[in-house]
């Protein structure tokens, strides 16, 4: 790949200095003439019946411009909420009316000249409830007898043709037969694990201002990761048809997944259209914590089955998803079967509905916790096999390209058969995957006079990814990074964008760009060749100039050639490039952590972490270093300290970054950072989608390490110091440890 | 928040005639970090905030006979890069560098930490087992007050309205004394603690402890001294046994809750652990403090 010019660089970002600077604007910067505030009444109850609203005193004081609930709402009026990555759809009351099912939820919306006086009102609106008992968790969800989150839900068989109450969806899955697998293997493993559910903790919190001018087109300005999904969701939520809403996206400060609308964007157009003026909504980070979209939380129990050489016959898992009030789960349960051969695979998924926010996307939906059990079960195989993890892994990974080479570049890194440890330290490597959206896109590249070029498409740019298709740009057409410019355009301007998540955009935006610039390409060298007077076979191009194949002094400049192009029948050079629904590839990701447990206190120092990516091409080395070191922090800070807390009455308790934790740079290990490249087939350039996998690993690779370090195998994440010092045996022992 | 008045007295006599007047009305303002997130979050409401000056007694560290005068106003990250303590008192100067990030300690203050009297004040359990005491001033005249019986529960204290707490008085550690701290949390910094001990030893030439303290911090509504653990220790060189033995003692001092930090059982459990690691630490220490 010697050849590039622009790919595989360290070209800045497109967006750097405008954020080095300040002078990125986010959707909390932006002030409009008469601009109103929303502020939310919220329950207090995770579960309550609704007995009665009064917002009579909240109506007095001034400044208060409207008051909505759900009774003021037309029936046609329901949040609709699509997300790309689950293609998941769920349809809900804009507000609860007859019944709250989790604390923080919405009950009405205040609108007030000012935030003060919206907050004031917002607490002196008065809220009658008849508290219920609330179900927090899957595992007692969907016993019989459990409170029911949806009174009208029948419970459903089980694998076993036990009832489960509170199941909203499921899904089941077989390959082989798992059940001749077991009986053919020489032992058979089975546990079970728990993980918590976790807040995507992006540092803006949720923001959306809208506004409706005379004519009724609405235009909304929003942090999301992607706008047409906003444009889609309002429309179908409200009832609007979709030319009548302009959405911008803004500068956005993360979202991992819980950005794709339906959070504060439509009742911000909701409050626009009740008072026919601007309304701006910005969570707060408590809001953000009590009622946006977290990951779903999952228990899962694994079995597999093994011959004593460490060949896996089967695996079977059975998982309960917490889903909260939401859904969109269930899909994600198959990861742990994917990179192994396995001849007979089964899993049975459910979706189980508990008095917490809805679930949403959270940076590979759902691996991290399905990889968690699987690959941590697969250690823990190892080290009763007595066989190391890797020739575990080598064993039974399949054939794919990447595969195996990706873990072995870990192995070398590390010198892992050779590795050492200290007292009270340890070891674990696991994998993971993700195979990249492959979603539709499209773009425009024209070439200005001057032989400069700029892109024009809808993406929304979360990671950098401005940057990567810019060089995508450049390096089909052979100009250099500078000199292509990067356009976003609105749900107006731009043509249809994905949403940016599942690890798409370079892929699918790559593609459409790359094909729109090959386009404009191909319009150069047609007008260059009749300038020439050569057909186009005889062209050769780069580096900005166009020249007779062999005769490198009858040339033209891109400045010549769209020049030219101006002033013949072609017209400006414009090139147009679509993506669809294509074949993407699946990319490994391994991760090996080094630990030290105080046996005590049960704390965790991480002391390395190793984490190896194919990105199929390396557009830009360090944004790919940096989705994977992102991805990989991540996994560390879920591992070891992130988790939603909820209290027995369903009440979050943690809901301030002061605790609920993420690390701070004092937490995590200098990152070792490798990435491979098994060129894609259908990516740009043989470029893959990298966002989701460098999360998936890190789970199983800190448990395994926690397990290598103390002999405990930890099954509920986070592992927080608590409890692996109750994991851990009490030796030596305290006279009052016997509690 | 709240609309407020706002004073910026620049001499100590200003600030105590403010006070006087304004007697249950006024906030003192420090460094700001805790009361400013109460007043968002309107648990305080002062109709004045009165801004301590940045002038003696409220701010500087000093030594006068063996006893390290510290003002009110002097900040974490004074405290955790003051040559003075590290010699004389190193667990406040290590205590402080628990305290939040640099930046919040370079505002937050030693008397703001005591003053918000919160459980988990990281601080607080150093303070207790340095035997220090505060000088509490008032236009009525000045008292002093073992630290020990300054709190009364999670944020509440003896300081009336009219007072100001000008210094806190820290006795140098004599001879042949070590000293321990220890703040669990999750998180290495930026952090609330589940549970704080502070540990200090005096030996006499035998190796027998002659002076002991033990604090702890975030397993009770306040900081509080474990009293039998630390008699137990006196009059005998530290072994493993005794070392058990008072960790045991200072458990039952405590009397922890369970919030979104850790459970009561765990806290429990780790004044024990760490109790007795700290004790072997600090005895390691009196011992090789000749």
């Amino acid at each position: 790949m010697g050849e590039f010019r622009v790919i595989g660089t360290r070209v800045p970002r497109t967006d750097a200095a405008d954020k080095v600077t300040g002078r990125a604007l986010y959707t909390a910067d932006l002030v409009l003439p008469g601009m109103i505030y929303g502020v939310f009444v919220r329950s207090p109850y995770a579960h309550a019946r609704i007995k009665r609203i009064d917002t009579s005193k909240a109506e007095k004081v001034p400044g208060v411009v409207a008051i909505i609930t759900q009774e003021q709402l037309s029936r046609d009026i329901a949040l609709v909420i699509e997300e790309e990555v689950h293609s998941a759809q769920q349809i809900r009351g804009l507000f609860a009316s007859d019944k709250v099912r989790y604390y923080g939820e919405k009950v009405a919306l205040v609108g007030a000249e000012s935030l003060e006086a919206a907050k004031e009102a917002a607490s002196l609106v008065e809220v009658e409830y008849e508290p219920l008992p609330p179900v927090i968790d899957p595992r007692e969800a969907v016993q019989e007898g459990a409170p029911l989150v949806w009174e009208d839900r029948e419970p459903v068989i089980g694998p076993n043709g036990e009832r489960l109450f509170n199941v909203v969806a499921e899904r089941h899955h077989a390959e082989g037969d798992v059940e001749q697998g077991f009986a053919e293997s020489d032992y058979v493993f089975e546990d079970e694990f728990y993980v918590h559910r976790v807040h995507q903790s992006y540092i803006e919190p949720q923001a959306a201002i809208a506004t409706i001018d005379e004519r009724g087109k609405i235009t909304v300005w929003t942090s999301t990761q992607g706008h047409f999904v906003v444009r889609s969701n309002i429309a179908r939520s409200l009832g609007i048809p979709l030319h009548r809403i302009r959405v911008i996206g803004m500068t956005i400060g993360g979202g991992f997944g819980a950005k794709f609308g339906g959070i504060v964007d439509i009742y911000a157009v909701l409050l626009a259209l009740f008072t026919r003026r601007p309304a701006k909504i910005v969570y707060t980070r408590e809001e953000d914590l009590l009622d946006a979209r977290p990951a779903p939380g999952l228990y899962i129990r694994i079995k597999t089955g093994v011959k004593a050489d460490g060949k896996i016959v089967a695996r079977s898992a059975y998982a309960l998803w917490d889903v909260g009030v939401g859904g969109g789960a269930l899909w994600a349960t198959g990861a742990f079967a994917r990179l192994y051969n396995i001849p007979h695979v089964k899993w049975d998924a459910y979706e189980v509905a508990t008095n917490t926010p809805p679930m949403g996307a959270y940076r590979a939906p759902g691996f991290p916790q399905v990889l968690f059990a699987g690959e941590t079960q697969l250690n823990r195989i190892a080290a009763e096999l007595g066989i190391d993890p890797v020739e575990l892994r080598l064993k039974n990974l399949k054939d794919e390209p990447g595969f195996k080479e990706t873990l072995l570049k870990v192995v070398e890194h590390i010198d892992w058969f050779h590795r050492e440890k200290g007292e009270n330290e340890g070891w674990g490597i696991a994998l993971g995957h993700w195979r990249n959206a492959s979603s539709p896109a499209a773009a425009f590249v024209s070439v200005h006079e001057d032989g400069t070029a700029k892109v024009f498409c809808g993406l929304m740019d979360l990671t950098g990814t401005e940057t990567a298709v810019t060089q995508i740009a450049a390096e089909a057409l052979g100009m250099n990074y500078e000199d292509v410019t990067f356009v976003r355009g609105d749900t107006d301007a731009a043509p249809f964008a994905p949403a940016s998540g599942g690890s798409t955009v370079t892929f699918s935006v790559g593609n459409a760009v790359k094909r729109a610039a090959e386009d404009a390409l191909r319009q150069m060298l047609e007008v260059a060749a009749q300038q020439l007077g050569v057909s186009v076979e005889e062209l050769e191009w780069g580096n900005k100039r166009i020249w007779v194949l062999g005769e490198p002094d009858r040339s033209l400049s891109y400045a010549e050639v769209a020049q030219a192009a101006l002033r013949s029948p072609q017209g400006p050079i414009v090139g147009k490039g679509t993506f669809g629904a294509e074949p993407s590839d699946t990319n490994i990701f391994v991760q090996a952590v080094k630990v030290r447990v105080d046996p005590e206190t049960g704390k965790v120092e991480l002391l390395r972490s190793i984490q190896a990516l194919d990105v199929g091409c390396a557009i830009n080395i360090t944004q790919c270093e940096g989705q994977t070191e992102g991805g990989a922090v991540q996994s560390l800070s879920w591992a070891m300290m992130e988790e939603l807390q909820y209290d027995q009455n369903g009440r979050l308790i943690n809901p301030t970054f002061a605790d609920y934790r993420i690390p701070t740079a004092c937490d995590i290990p200098p990152l070792e950072t490798i990435l491979t490249e098994f060129p894609s087939r259908h990516g740009p350039f043989g470029a893959k989608g990298i966002g989701e996998p460098p999360i998936t690993a890190g789970l199983a690779a800190v448990a395994s390490a926690i397990a290598d370090a103390t002999g405990v195998w930890m099954q509920e994440a986070p592992m927080t110091p608590e409890r692996i010092a109750f994991s851990i045996l009490p030796t030596p022992a305290l006279a009052g440890e016997g509690m | 928040m709240h609309a407020f008045d706002y004073a910026a007295p620049q001499r100590l006599d200003e600030v105590l005639d403010i006070l006087h007047e304004q007697a249950g009305k006024a906030k003192v303002l420090a460094g700001g970090t805790d009361m400013v997130l109460f007043m968002e979050r309107g648990r305080w409401r002062p109709e004045l905030v009165i801004e301590l000056p940045r002038i003696e007694p409220f701010v500087g560290i000093t030594l006068k006979d063996h006893l390290l005068h510290i003002g009110s106003r002097t900040t974490m990250r004074e405290l955790e890069t003051c040559q003075l303590l590290l010699t004389h008192a190193p667990i406040l100067s290590w205590a402080a560098s628990e305290v939040g990030s640099v930046q919040i300690r370079n505002l937050a203050t030693i008397g703001g930490n005591i003053g918000t009297a919160s459980p988990a004040g990281d601080t607080l359990p150093a303070l207790l087992a340095l035997n220090a005491s505060v000088r509490l001033q008032s236009k009525r005249g000045e008292r002093t007050l073992p630290l020990s019986e300054f709190f009364v529960g999670p944020g509440q204290t003896v300081l009336n309205a009219d007072e100001v707490i000008t210094e806190v008085l820290v006795p140098a550690l004599p001879q042949r004394t070590g000293s321990a701290f220890y703040k669990l949390a999750v998180r290495r910094y930026m952090d609330i603690a589940i549970v704080d001990v502070a540990v200090v030893l005096t030996t006499n030439e035998d190796g027998a402890i002659i002076d002991a303290r033990i604090a702890l911090g975030a397993v009770a509504p306040k900081p509080i001294r474990a009293y039998e653990a630390e008699e137990r220790l006196k009059g005998n060189a530290l072994d493993e046994h005794l070392a058990e033995e008072a960790a045991e003692l200072a458990q039952r001092a405590a009397q922890p809750i369970t919030d979104q930090r850790g459970s009561a059982e765990y806290r429990r459990l780790m004044v024990g652990r760490l109790t007795r690691r700290l004790l072997r630490e600090a005895y390691q220490r009196a011992m090789s403090d000749a």
